[in-house]
């Protein structure tokens, strides 16, 4: 298993875990919300652990994001390819850039204005061949490269 | 401001343009202006892109609104200026087309100018009440070199409603192209590129609650039009010819950033809303209306009892020239709109060519209160 395949189970596992602690502390700031307005508010701090929880776990969410992040642009010259392409229209180029957050793709794009008008290079972390057929299916024209 | 004029106006005059508009409208148009303030497509800065993603999310809500891709809306200053891309885009030398007999000048004027200059030849389809005679009307028309039918949606000054759907059909079966001028049906009517429509051209300041100075040309896109005006267009740029692909092909120059978010809100109004329900509302204020006329004497309606309409009432009164009941009207501050409504062709086809009919259309706004006071006023 390679260094990206670890760090997304992780980020997985993470995820899972900030979803359930969520739900939690939404329960337990109701449940916090009902015992005060019954006035009964030791009960009610007591049960609130739940919220603190909830805190984190974001935390620790936000540290592991920008752990797995170090770790994947660290591997990125050995391991994960990045697939560069330019799109010479506005349109084209908005549409690409909804179709990849769309498609859960990492992206950065840079826009500029060039001899050709206005350009989007988009930088796509993953295999050429998948991201182009993407593309071709949703009748984009690109270039490949820079 | 004239003299009997005592309360806020009262607009019957949607088929013009809506007014008011929704409040998203306004505010989507303003905050175009402060946080979208950069050209579309001409920079990379903040402000250019903002504005370049408030453009093609205004295409994603159209797009998925009738039915097309969000590439081929192409945005224009108005349903002119679309059916003017459409048609001078679309026909060539030795083709010809067949327009129906209730076309705005929009439609009339550039198809009798490419007649003219010996490009085309046109044919008009008499518009019966009966939509199986209009349709026979139609087919009767079509020759071996019949390029494109252009068919209003909706009479703007009758407010039938042509049959759209079986005429795609049948284009689609001659292979003929049809275009549509939605300028009055879209907004109330559930319309799709799917009934068989090649390119829908409307208006966004009418039926879909944008602010004027928008429009679109949506197309299927299976045809190529060819580009009425050469410009910038942000997009290969070097080329001395313009790009081949829409929506850049026909948007040559700077785009109306706060128009179309204006449009962007007023579509995602009527969504909400439904367009089954904007009809309803508007057809009982119109009911209401002829209900008022029909207790009158000296008042001529122009609908037919078979045919099918929209909310929109054009009449006429005994001994008063329709310019004449809108000025009384307008002083008493009730807004319609009287003459021929830019549709020669239309008022011959029904008989009122010389002086026109008054035009009354309601809007989502419109309440049965103030159709009552208009009642009284006239």
């Amino acid at each position: 298993m390679n260094e990206r395949k670890r760090t997304q189970n992780l980020r997985f596992c993470v995820d899972l875990g900030f979803l359930c602690c969520r739900f939690g502390s939404i329960y337990g700031n109701l449940y916090v919300l009902i015992q005060m307005k019954q006035k009964l508010r030791r009960i009610a701090l007591r049960r609130s652990f739940l919220f603190f929880v909830g805190c984190g776990v974001n935390l620790c969410r936000f540290c592991i994001d920008y752990i797995s992040l170090s770790i994947t642009k660290g591997s990125r010259k050995e391991n994960v390819m990045e697939t560069v392409f330019t799109v010479n229209s506005e349109t084209y180029a908005e549409k690409t850039r909804r179709l990849l957050q769309r498609s859960r793709i990492r992206f950065r794009v840079v826009r500029t204005t060039t001899s050709q008008g206005c350009t989007a290079k988009f930088f796509v972390m993953g295999d050429a061949a998948p991201i182009f057929s993407l593309l071709q299916a949703n009748r984009i024209p690109y270039h490949q490269g820079g | 401001m004239p003299k009997n004029y005592v309360s806020a106006p009262i607009y019957f005059d949607n088929a013009a343009t809506t007014y008011p508009k929704p409040q998203s409208v306004r505010a989507a148009a303003a905050r175009a202006i402060v946080k979208a303030g950069g050209n579309p497509g001409r920079g990379g800065h903040p402000l250019a892109r903002a504005a370049g993603e408030t453009v093609y999310h205004a295409r994603e809500t159209a797009a998925k609104m009738f039915g097309a891709e969000p590439e081929n809306v192409v945005f224009t200053q108005n349903c002119t200026h679309a059916l003017n891309l459409a048609i001078w885009g679309l026909l060539h030398e030795g083709d010809h087309v067949v327009i129906s007999s209730m076309e705005h000048n929009s439609v009339w004027r550039p198809v009798v100018t490419m007649a003219k200059a010996g490009i085309i030849t046109y044919s008009i389809a008499q518009i019966s009440p009966d939509d199986a005679q209009t349709l026979a009307n139609f087919r009767r028309l079509f020759r071996p070199n019949t390029r494109a039918v252009i068919c209003t949606l909706v009479s703007n000054v009758t407010g039938q409603i042509l049959p759209y759907l079986e005429l795609g059909q049948l284009c689609r079966d001659a292979g003929i192209a049809l275009i549509a001028d939605g300028a009055q049906g879209c907004g109330i009517l559930p319309v799709r590129l799917s009934d068989g429509i090649t390119i829908l051209c409307t208006a966004g300041h009418k039926g879909l609650y944008g602010i004027t100075g928008s429009g679109m040309l949506i197309s299927d896109g299976t045809c190529q039009l060819m580009p009425l005006m050469q410009g910038g267009t942000g997009s290969q740029s070097k080329s001395a010819q313009m790009p081949d692909f829409l929506p850049d092909a026909l948007e040559a120059g700077t785009v109306a950033v706060p128009a179309i978010a204006g449009l962007d809100a007023g579509m995602r109004f009527v969504e909400n809303r439904g367009t089954a329900s904007i009809f309803q509302h508007e057809a009982a204020i119109c009911d209401r209306l002829m209900t008022g006329l029909a207790a009158r004497r000296g008042v001529k309606v122009l609908r037919s009892a078979v045919g099918r309409y929209a909310p929109l009432v054009s009449f006429v009164l005994e001994g008063e020239e329709p310019s004449e009941t809108a000025e009384r009207l307008a002083n008493l501050g009730f807004c319609v709109r009287a003459g021929i409504h830019c549709s020669p062709l239309a008022h011959e086809t029904l008989g009122t060519a010389t002086a026109g009919t008054v035009r009354f259309s309601p809007s989502v706004f419109s309440t049965v209160q103030q159709t009552d006071a208009f009642l009284r006023a006239l």
